[in-house]
């Protein structure tokens, strides 16, 4: 987890662009605009008091009425600290840029996020399916409005 | 070992010797079901019982099935596990390319109707025979290896079965 100073000089920096959000003791979390994304991840990789150098997960939630959100999971190997960075997203039009040009591992993830929630991840180099079938024409299934006629849903007792 | 069990069965004793009458659908059909090689495929947890079936505790050969790696030499086909929607265009294909004629055996819950992935699933297959026609269903999650040479042993009798007047290049089945 991130020392609660370097957090804060994050949060300062980057201002009102970023938010700061109470997932301790778990992880160190920062909530960020999309427009602000590259921005930060870029800062964090190469500021060396961050050092964060390995992404461990991206994925992506879907809450419904409030929104969709993309969640990043960033540690660093050298310094031994990890910071989650959240970003809320709207739900008509989910948009992120990708961030492939500063984590290369984040390709797969995206290109997860996108045949399963259907986040538009701009400037992907290859966005086709990478777990559907590649004639997957039924939508986005894991939003949790999805149905489909060949989806059984498990009955209420 | 099958030859001495049964070859008697058929055999004319003459003087000096013996001969063999029989026909030759009951030996097709007895080589046919005595090497019923089958295709070393396997999707998920179902493909480790397989795998404990085909070894030493167990033994496939002892039935004269052996393993193949390759779709060509094989006679039968294992559906050992889930099938998803994208591994099901592969499965098909894999059952093509097997030489006629070919059986195809639904290993486990899944392979039969989904199995626990049948309720709130985007991506499973619900059952195998909605692509590739099947021969045998064994039941369980996964079944044990008894229940497989069972199963095995059921193919076997259809094997048994064939009639060389059937086969035909578009109605092997």
């Amino acid at each position: 987890m991130l020392s609660d100073q370097l957090l804060t000089q994050l949060l300062e920096k980057f201002g009102d662009k970023t938010q700061k959000l109470e997932l301790k003791p778990v992880q160190a979390a920062v909530l960020v605009q999309a427009q602000s994304l590259i921005e930060l991840v870029a800062y964090i990789k190469e500021d060396e008091n961050y050092a964060i150098d390995y992404l461990s997960s991206v994925s992506a939630v879907d809450y419904l009425e409030d929104g969709m959100e993309m969640v990043y999971h960033f540690s660093s190997t050298s310094k031994h600290h990890g910071l989650t960075i959240k970003v809320k997203l709207d739900r008509a039009k989910p948009e992120i840029p990708t961030i492939i040009e500063h984590f290369p591992a984040a390709n797969w993830f995206e290109r997860e996020a996108w045949e399963l929630y259907g986040i538009n991840i701009v400037g992907h180099p290859e966005l086709k399916t990478l777990l559907l079938s590649e004639n997957w024409d039924k939508g986005w299934p894991m939003r949790r409005d999805w149905d489909d006629e060949d989806f059984v849903r498990f009955p209420e007792f | 070992m099958g030859v001495i069990s049964k070859v008697p069965v058929f055999l004319e004793k003459t003087p000096g010797g013996g001969i063999l009458l029989t026909q030759m659908d009951k030996v097709l059909n007895w080589s046919r079901s005595s090497s019923l090689w089958y295709l070393l495929f396997g999707t998920a947890c179902c493909a480790i019982e397989m795998m404990c079936t085909g070894a030493s505790r167990y033994d496939f050969d002892r039935l004269g099935m052996i393993f193949r790696a390759s779709p060509r030499q094989a006679d039968l086909m294992f559906v050992a596990g889930t099938i998803t929607y994208k591994m099901a265009d592969r499965v098909k294909i894999l059952y093509e390319q097997m030489s006629e004629p070919r059986y195809v055996l639904a290993m486990g819950g899944c392979a039969v109707r989904g199995g626990p992935f049948y309720y709130d699933s985007y991506s499973v297959l619900k059952g195998i025979d909605l692509v590739i026609p099947v021969d045998v269903y064994i039941p369980g999650c996964p079944p044990r290896p008894e229940s497989l040479m069972e199963g095995c042993i059921k193919v076997m009798e259809k094997v048994k079965k064939e009639k060389l007047a059937d086969w035909s290049s578009d109605s092997a089945k």
